[in-house]
């Protein structure tokens, strides 16, 4: 009976085996051997230089920068999505007036796609007749070239994205607080808990499902974040406001630098592999039942 | 357990897999697009009453990069041979990501059967067209489009009907208002005591952007090719001997817009959109080496606004003043096309009735055919009435740079934007000179 159910979980799984196979393994497989060429990208030739572009990783200051940025975006995204995320979704558990309306707008940015995102903060952070210096000169105040330099450049994107996903992290956390049995909070407070207490010895805990999915799913996007800053600041200003996503992009399709781009891919590949498995175990093993 | 401890490690992998995407999908792919000829319906080519050819039943693809009215005025284009002839002609609108899917479909060897080769009909797409210089209309084009799509062989591989005309845009309204005659301009002396003049008006004197190469690119060669120019070595930097150290005067000279302040503070990281848009708004009087399309661009956001195009300055008293000319809308055909008659049908069908896009192009049309004289010829005539010993030639990197170093030059941009000084130059330096070695020999092996 066991064996007749394993078939049929495998065999119901065979579709989705074969679109990871075909649209994750081969690109994997043919990443792996372009990163061993020297390529435009285009022509005909490719010229075979073994790990060259592996070891040009470390002398490129822009990888190490957008390593750095990259993860900036994800640690920092995912940060301040998860506080104001759960912030957000303790606000709206409550029970009050417009409640819906409350979490449709908070919710609402991230129906937004990336691209357009990072345009409309484009003309908000503009320094010439951005609305944000426009709001400012209003009391008095200079235009600020908020995006002057790579370190402002790294955290307003930071904050953009943080603010735009902060509301499908509020979802995952409010349907994990939802799912909480009343009797647990009922229990602790018969037994005189605060209200302090009963969030931080009931309510996490018995979110950690929650804040597993929200962190590995806000992490690895952040990681992989391209879109904003393509819009917002290009990379720049110097390409310092890259990630490794769009850094990988750039020097395919703008440097005509394929194999060194796939080799940055792979690099990619491993530092997310590397950041997302740990903390993924960590917390799986933190989960109680309940 | 050990089933599901496999099954969350395989979730993993295939979650990081996913990042590798962006990389690894560019490789090998065909498009979404049927070839040519693959319908597999009946063809039949027979002569129709109105002297045109019937092609019914074939098919071919089309790629451009065109958007907007140019857009609008091919497709046009495009109707009027199908209901001519037949033809049915599946068009791939790109945009902006014309070159990343271009350079897709060349890695797998499968072209659309016409496509726009926008300025590198000789350099990156030659091996993938047809010699087109038997072609009736290819007599028919002026000296200054041979000379920049034609190869040593005497052959080309493009239908060119407009020319991208790139000097110095002026707002001529901005200039009479600080009191600068713009015509007057020859040098680069004479361009900084206009900007004086300028600034001390309350303008900003450039609107150059440091995101694009244009700055680094499009004027050098006011200092290195021509006769009586700082230096002459056109030889050099032709056959990859070129001592770089050379390029310092170009630093040097450009470190004078920082210095005193004729450029947007932001100039590091606003885009030819903001350009326009502050140009429009009359804030703003140059950008140098710029596309005549640019002030169609700022004539279309405000009417009022007076644009006008001087040459690239001369590096010396008596130097040559250059305006580069390149390819603008260009048409070529794919060299295994299983449509060959058919695709040159089409390019001479242009050739024929190209007025339309070549006056929302706003550039200048190198065929005879033109009946509408666009905005940029317009320019363009007026600019030689003022200054008739102008040189042409074609784009400097194009013309002297082996392919892909374009991209090396925006990166150098945004290097120069951030750090003016010594130490830097020596960097943009050496990383122009190492990359230019690097495609130079790349460019030798092909």
């Amino acid at each position: 009976m066991e064996k007749r159910r394993k078939r049929i979980l495998l065999s119901l799984s065979i579709p989705a085996f074969l679109l990871i196979f075909i649209f994750m393994i081969i690109p994997l497989g043919n990443a792996l051997r372009v990163s061993l060429f020297k390529w435009n990208g285009f022509s005909q030739n490719m010229k075979f230089i073994g790990l060259e572009n592996y070891l040009s990783l470390f002398t490129d200051d822009v990888f190490w920068r957008s390593t750095l940025n990259t993860f900036v975006y994800g640690f920092g995204s995912t940060l301040l999505q998860n506080i104001f995320g759960l912030s957000a979704a303790l606000f709206v558990n409550k029970q009050f007036r417009g409640r819906n309306f409350v979490r449709l707008i908070l919710y609402m940015p991230i129906m937004i796609s990336g691209v357009i995102m990072g345009a409309i903060q484009y003309y908000i952070f503009n320094f010439d007749n951005g609305v944000l210096n426009n709001m400012l000169n209003l009391f008095g105040i200079e235009n600020i070239y908020w995006m002057k330099t790579g370190v402002s450049s790294v955290l307003i994107i930071t904050l953009i994205n943080s603010w735009q996903t902060m509301g499908f992290c509020m979802l995952i956390y409010l349907a994990g607080l939802q799912n909480i049995p009343k009797m647990y909070e009922e229990a602790a407070l018969l037994d005189g808990a605060s209200k302090r207490q009963i969030f931080f010895k009931v309510d996490v805990p018995l979110l950690i499902p929650a804040i597993t999915t929200a962190v590995i799913t806000n992490l690895i996007g952040g990681l992989k974040l391209y879109d904003i800053i393509v819009t917002l600041t290009n990379g720049g200003p110097n390409r310092k406001s890259l990630s490794l996503s769009y850094y990988i992009s750039l020097l395919y399709f703008n440097d005509e630098k394929a194999g060194y781009s796939s080799a940055v891919g792979i690099a990619l590949f491993v530092i997310i592999f590397l950041v997302a498995v740990p903390i993924n175990r960590y917390l799986r093993s933190k989960e109680v039942e309940y | 357990m050990a089933m599901k401890k496999w099954m969350k490690t395989t979730a993993a992998l295939c979650l990081t897999a996913s990042s590798v995407l962006l990389t690894a999908c560019g490789g090998n792919n065909a498009t979404q697009n049927n070839a040519a000829g693959a319908d597999g319906s009946a063809e039949t080519t027979e002569n129709t009453a109105d002297g045109s050819t019937d092609y019914s039943g074939k098919s071919i693809e089309i790629a451009t990069y065109l958007t907007g009215d140019t857009l609008a005025a091919y497709k046009e284009v495009i109707a009027g041979f199908e209901s001519e002839t037949g033809v049915n002609i599946t068009l791939d609108e790109y945009g902006d990501d014309y070159e990343s899917m271009m350079k897709t479909r060349m890695a797998s060897n499968d072209l659309p059967d016409i496509f726009e080769t926008h300025g590198w009909s000789l350099i990156r797409y030659k091996e993938y067209l047809t010699d087109l210089s038997g072609e009736p209309w290819a007599g028919d084009l002026s000296d200054a489009a041979l000379g920049v799509i034609r190869d040593t062989d005497g052959k080309i591989y493009t239908l060119m009907t407009t020319g991208s005309c790139l000097g110095t845009a002026v707002n001529m309204d901005v200039c009479e208002a600080a009191g600068v005659d713009p015509w007057a301009i020859e040098t680069w002396d004479d361009f900084n005591e206009a900007c004086d003049k300028i600034k001390e008006a309350g303008y900003t004197p450039i609107a150059n952007y440091f995101t694009s190469a244009g700055a680094l690119a499009n004027a050098d060669g006011s200092w290195l090719s021509y006769e009586g120019e700082t230096y002459d070595v056109n030889e050099e930097m032709l056959n990859g001997t070129w001592d770089w150290e050379e390029f310092r005067t170009i630093l040097d000279y450009l470190q004078t817009w920082f210095d005193n302040g004729y450029l947007y503070e932001d100039c590091g990281t606003i885009s030819q959109t903001d350009a326009i848009e502050r140009c429009a708004r009359n804030e703003c009087a140059f950008v140098v080496g710029i596309g005549s399309s640019y002030q169609t661009a700022v004539v279309a956001q405000n009417p009022d606004v007076t644009m006008a195009m001087i040459p690239i300055c001369a590096s010396e008293e008596g130097g040559a003043r250059f305006v580069g000319i390149g390819e603008g809308a260009s048409f070529g055909i794919w060299k295994d096309t299983e449509e060959m008659d058919v695709c040159k049908a089409f390019l001479n069908y242009i050739a024929e009735n190209a007025d339309g896009i070549n006056a929302a192009a706003g550039e200048i049309s190198t065929l005879p055919s033109e009946t509408t004289k666009s905005y940029g010829m317009e320019m363009l005539e007026e600019m030689e009435s003022h200054c008739p010993d102008v040189f042409y030639d074609n784009l400097w990197d194009r013309k002297y740079m082996p392919a892909g170093m374009w991209s090396i030059f925006e990166v150098a941009a945004g290097m120069f934007y951030e750090d003016q000084s010594d130490e830097s130059k020596q960097e943009i330096i050496d990383y122009l000179k190492e990359n230019y070695v690097d495609l130079y020999e790349a460019a030798q092996e092909e």
